[in-house]
């Protein structure tokens, strides 16, 4: 019986250490293919932001815009939010930031996000997680009734990026795919430009 | 009349030396004609064993002769083959498949028997087995890039869809033009693969989604960067998987 068990968790040790080689060598194209993604999975939340900030976006858009963001990030993760008006920077769950962004007090919001790359390399963690930073900046301006600009700031801020393999079955056939999940977005620095 | 006498007299000594030399010579040939009895027998079995002797060595020097000359053409049919054999194994490409199988079934079929001509054809042989299997290769891409083409060619209809909700100029635009082409599937939870990386057998996809959220992704993000690589239907001609291809 021990000896079956030894041989059990031999096999499983190797096997996981297999998977692990594997995924240790992946190509500069296959990495290409994952930084690429992962910088997608950032511009598609900057498109996100802008529509949940955007008053003539309608509430059930909005609200299923923000379904669609949260699915982006890693549970639990947070956001950052700055002001030019006060010291300190605010953390919210996701959810609860995208809800606040929705609701702010604005006629008018633009947010664009723009300089999107990476600050820290996607790099392969111990547990086969590749983990990288991406820094992105961030204009704000939202507008009062009569269209002029009530406050507009820069913010720098870096997104940190976990990206792993996983498996799933579709219509019988196995899909290696890599999961792509968004962190806490940290508040680096917040300008009036 | 002593003149007719002397005349009379050397006739007759002419006679008389003639018959003497005519019976010498009778004598002679009798002698002779009596060694020839003797010697034609004797010279008969000379000519029998020398025949024979001869006869033989004359055998043997043709048997020789045949050897040596079938030795030179098995020689001349080993250096062909070997030379023949030699030109497939160096082609280039520019002999077609079917000639080199031919020369090669031709080699073979002469029965040559020897280790460099059985060794070169192995070689050959590998060589013909390795360009079969690589024109199946390319026949089989060849086909399939065919068969991609027609494919994209009638799901032109979907990526005209699919690229007039990224580009709509408003929601309401978009959201109709999504609601027509959910018609196309089976149902909003079909699955949407996107393949981000194919290398060989190695295939890496984005996270599987639905053909709902997809189309969506596609209003909100404006952007349709993918290609289709394949569909499943059902029975009714409903999607009922799609995979797609980054650009």
């Amino acid at each position: 019986m021990k000896a079956k068990t030894f041989i059990i968790i031999t096999l499983l040790f190797v096997s996981f250490g297999f998977e692990s080689m594997a995924q240790d060598h992946i190509s500069p194209a296959r990495k290409q293919a994952i930084d690429s993604l992962a910088l997608e999975k950032v511009r598609d939340l900057s498109k996100y932001i802008t529509l949940i900030g955007d008053k003539e976006t309608e509430f059930s858009e909005a609200q299923r815009v923000i379904d669609r963001a949260v699915e982006l990030f890693m549970e639990g993760s947070e956001v950052g939010v700055s002001s030019l008006f006060r010291e300190g920077i605010n953390y919210y769950e996701v959810r609860e930031y995208f809800e606040r962004l929705m609701r702010l007090n604005y006629s008018k919001v633009d947010i664009e996000w723009y300089k999107i790359e990476y600050v820290s390399d996607l790099e392969r963690q111990p547990d086969g997680t590749y983990v990288g930073v991406i820094t992105i900046f961030q204009k704000f301006s939202g507008y009062d009734q009569e269209g002029g600009l009530v406050y507009e700031d820069v913010t720098k801020k870096d997104i940190t990026v976990y990206v792993k393999r996983k498996e799933t079955q579709i219509a019988g056939k196995l899909i290696g795919f890599w999961d792509v999940l968004l962190g806490d977005i940290r508040v680096k620095e917040t300008s009036k430009e | 009349m002593q003149a007719v006498n002397n005349r009379i007299a050397i006739s007759l000594l002419l006679l008389t030396e003639i018959y003497s030399v005519n019976q010498l010579v009778k004598h002679t040939i009798m002698k002779r004609n009596h060694y020839v009895s003797k010697l034609i027998p004797r010279l008969f079995i000379l000519l029998l064993i020398g025949s024979v002797a001869f006869g033989t060595g004359g055998c043997k020097s043709k048997k020789k002769l045949a050897q040596e000359q079938a030795a030179k053409e098995y020689q001349e049919k080993v250096d062909k083959a070997i030379a023949e054999l030699k030109a497939i194994l160096n082609d280039d490409g520019t002999m077609p498949l079917s000639e080199k199988e031919r020369r090669l079934a031709d080699i073979k079929s002469q029965n040559l028997n020897d280790p460099t001509v059985n060794d070169l054809i192995r070689q050959v042989e590998d060589k013909i087995a390795a360009e079969k299997e690589a024109l199946r290769l390319k026949e089989e891409e060849e086909a399939r890039k065919k068969k991609e083409a027609e494919e994209e060619d009638s799901y032109q209809y979907i990526d005209e869809y699919f690229n007039a909700i990224a580009t709509a100029n408003s929601v309401s635009e978009a959201n109709a033009k999504i609601g027509q082409a959910l018609k196309l599937f089976a149902s909003p939870d079909v699955p949407v693969l996107v393949i981000i990386s194919q290398e060989g057998e190695t295939v890496d996809y984005d996270e599987p989604t639905t053909i709902d959220k997809y189309l969506n992704y596609l209003k909100d993000t404006k952007n349709y960067n993918n290609r289709i690589q394949n569909i499943k239907f059902d029975d009714y001609g409903q999607i009922t998987v799609l995979e797609l291809i980054k650009k």
